[in-house]
């Protein structure tokens, strides 16, 4: 147990210092705040900046935002920006030790590649999850003050759970991709690759159901009508499998990289 | 204008974390002299005037490593 | 005891060759230079010993157990420094011993103390900034306490002294020295200076052969030319009497006269030595210089690179 708990302490203070705990705290806080807040103003804010235009006279009724408005924002941020940071925070957690070589004196010291895989995979997910957590919470907070008449959502966690396994996922294919592909670039490759891979099949009948992107663009129908068993189970059993297998595969390859 | 007082708690913390968040990355970029690419005056700028992005654009692939 | 062995081990990268056939052994307690041109194999060699690369075919053995690639055992037998040693340049010294005395298993304390005591040894200290504020010499220091904290049998180091400064490439030296008293230090240099000031044994790599091998003191004596060199005042006027009566000694071979200096071949330089010199006092012949000629590590190397 030792290597895995001294590599893990060093993945932290690796996320302390390079900043990636402080980037993702600030942001996941940001969005959090934000998107309730977002959800309040624009209605109000939305007539004012008709009135300066000056071919007034088009008048728009704008119902009163809601809760549900407040976490229509929430998810939005948190599916966009969100995993955009994530993926940008942590690309390099493995192509960067590749490239500059700092591995190779840990391996040397007979730390499994196993262990490398698996704790940059674990820490990542931990701080991910932390953040993830930190925002649904502020944005619950800011929504509870906010709009104090319909504050509780139902399925909330659901739906954030959802998000939380597409990131997992994200995490989980940085790692194999950054043991393919060399570079910063690596990490990003196969991510984003797959991820416009997973839109352009989203039109298949037969896919679409089982496919990772359900989990960050079916959220507010979650939200709204309740979970039915086969849009959400299918979907996250296809995206935990996959996680499973990115690990997998990127440990198998990591482990046969000339380093 | 009173919309903005009557929200003004829920504003300030939004502005104070962007602000310590710009400050933090505009301090970094004062005391290293080497970035992946840009010099000091883009990034200074960079990182205050573009809010949040500015920032996490260059601690994850603006800085340098030394 | 062998601490070493290396049997017939060949390795390519693609159509290159980079180490052909090589076999070399180091023992126990030996400071083993290895010696070759930049891109002769060595840090090929050296991966290879880490299992850091798979050889294509023969066998390496450290402390008598086979080296396998990937997940090397056998190198916790072994303390490493890169050439280029890489550390995370946001640790401070001793974070980072913390994170090597984990990985490879030992207790806190224990890791604790040895930091200690590494530090103080490679002059580091009290050294309490991140690395990415060192220097190359300082990283080079710090590569090699990383390395002997688990208290390794052999220490292999790749190129630690090149790029450093003369001052700092010295300190390094002296370091492996002291290093070598307690454990088995190979080295690869392709500075001869270097083999010269602390090594006992010796071996050259060229294209990936291994072409001269052993300790550095035989293989010196074995190309020793048992000759002694004379230079007399320029004011002597009489030097091919002295030629000639230097060709009357029996244990004289040849003679070699080039204005007032003298090379003598002799059976034995050693024993023989000390006629020459009763023969010079005799006959007061103001002497200027005498010397025994040392064959010197570069003749060597230029020989059996030429051969």
């Amino acid at each position: 147990m030792k290597p895995y708990t001294a590599f893990l302490k060093k993945e932290f203070i690796e996320a302390i210092r390079t900043y990636r705990i402080l980037i993702l705290a600030a942001v996941f806080l940001l969005l959090g705040m934000m998107s309730p807040l977002t959800a309040k103003l624009l209605p109000e804010l939305l007539p004012s900046l008709m009135e300066s235009m000056p071919e007034g006279g088009v008048t728009i009724t704008v119902p009163d935002p809601t809760a549900m408005d407040a976490y229509t924002q929430m998810f939005k941020n948190l599916t966009q920006m969100g995993l955009i940071v994530l993926l940008f925070v942590y690309a390099g957690m493995l192509s960067g030790e590749i490239g500059k070589g700092t591995l190779i004196n840990l391996l040397t010291k007979g730390l499994n590649r196993n262990a490398v895989i698996l704790t940059k995979y674990f820490s990542s997910l931990l701080i991910w999850t932390a953040s993830a957590a930190l925002m649904t919470g502020v944005s619950i907070g800011y929504t509870w003050v906010l709009f104090p008449a319909d504050a509780a959502v139902p399925h909330l966690f659901l739906s954030v759970a959802c998000v939380w396994l597409f990131g997992a996922w994200l995490l989980s294919l940085i790692l194999f991709s950054s043991s393919v592909i060399p570079g910063y670039i690596g990490g990003l490759a196969l991510p984003v690759l797959c991820f416009f891979a997973l839109m352009f099949l989203d039109i298949l009948p037969s896919f679409q159901p089982l496919s990772p992107i359900r989990l960050v663009t079916d959220n507010l129908a979650l939200l709204k009508d309740g979970p039915v068993f086969d849009t959400v189970i299918r979907p996250l059993s296809s995206t935990l499998l996959l996680t499973i297998l990115n690990l997998f595969t990127a440990a198998a390859i990591f482990n046969r990289k000339p380093l | 204008m009173d919309t903005i007082t009557e929200y003004l708690p829920f504003l300030l913390p939004i502005v104070l974390v962007e602000l310590a968040l710009g400050i933090t990355a505009f301090v970094h970029v004062q005391r290293h002299r080497q970035y992946r690419f840009g010099n000091r005056l883009l990034w200074s700028i960079a990182v205050l005037i573009l809010q949040i992005i500015g920032p996490v654009i260059y601690f994850t692939v603006g800085r340098g490593d030394r | 005891m062998e601490i070493l062995k290396l049997t017939n081990v060949t390795k390519s990268f693609g159509a290159r060759t980079v180490v052909k056939d090589l076999s070399l052994s180091v023992e126990e307690h030996s400071i083993y230079g290895f010696i070759g041109k930049n891109g002769a194999g060595k840090t090929t060699t050296m991966k290879l010993i880490l299992g850091l690369l798979k050889p294509d075919s023969g066998e390496i053995r450290v402390c008598g157990e086979t080296v396998t690639y990937g997940n090397t055992k056998t190198n916790r037998f072994i303390g490493y420094l890169p050439d280029v040693p890489e550390f995370y340049g946001y640790m401070k010294p001793s974070e980072y011993l913390e994170l090597c005395g984990g990985i490879s298993g030992m207790e806190k304390e224990a890791v604790h103390r040895r930091s200690e005591e590494l530090l103080q040894m490679v002059g580091l200290s009290g050294e309490d900034r991140r690395i990415s504020g060192f220097s190359r010499g300082m990283k080079q220091r710090l590569g090699i306490a990383q390395a002997l904290l688990g208290k390794p049998r052999l220490f292999i180091c790749d190129e630690p002294t090149s790029a450093l400064d003369p001052l700092g490439r010295r300190d390094i030296l002296d370091i492996l020295k002291q290093v070598s008293a307690h454990t088995t230090v190979l080295f690869s240099t392709h500075v001869l200076a270097d083999v010269e000031r602390i090594c006992d044994h010796v071996g050259l790599l060229d294209g990936g052969r291994l072409i001269l091998d052993g300790e550095l003191e035989r293989l010196r004596e074995q190309e020793r030319r048992d000759s002694v060199s004379v230079e007399v005042m320029p004011e002597y006027d009489h030097m091919e009497e002295l030629k000639a009566a230097f060709k009357e000694l029996p244990v004289v071979t040849d003679v070699l006269l080039k204005e007032h200096h003298l090379t003598v071949q002799l059976r034995n330089a050693a024993g023989a030595g000390s006629q020459i010199i009763k023969y010079l006092t005799d006959h007061q012949v103001p002497v200027r210089k005498y010397e025994v000629e040392e064959p010197t590590l570069e003749n060597l190397f230029m020989e059996a690179v030429e051969e």
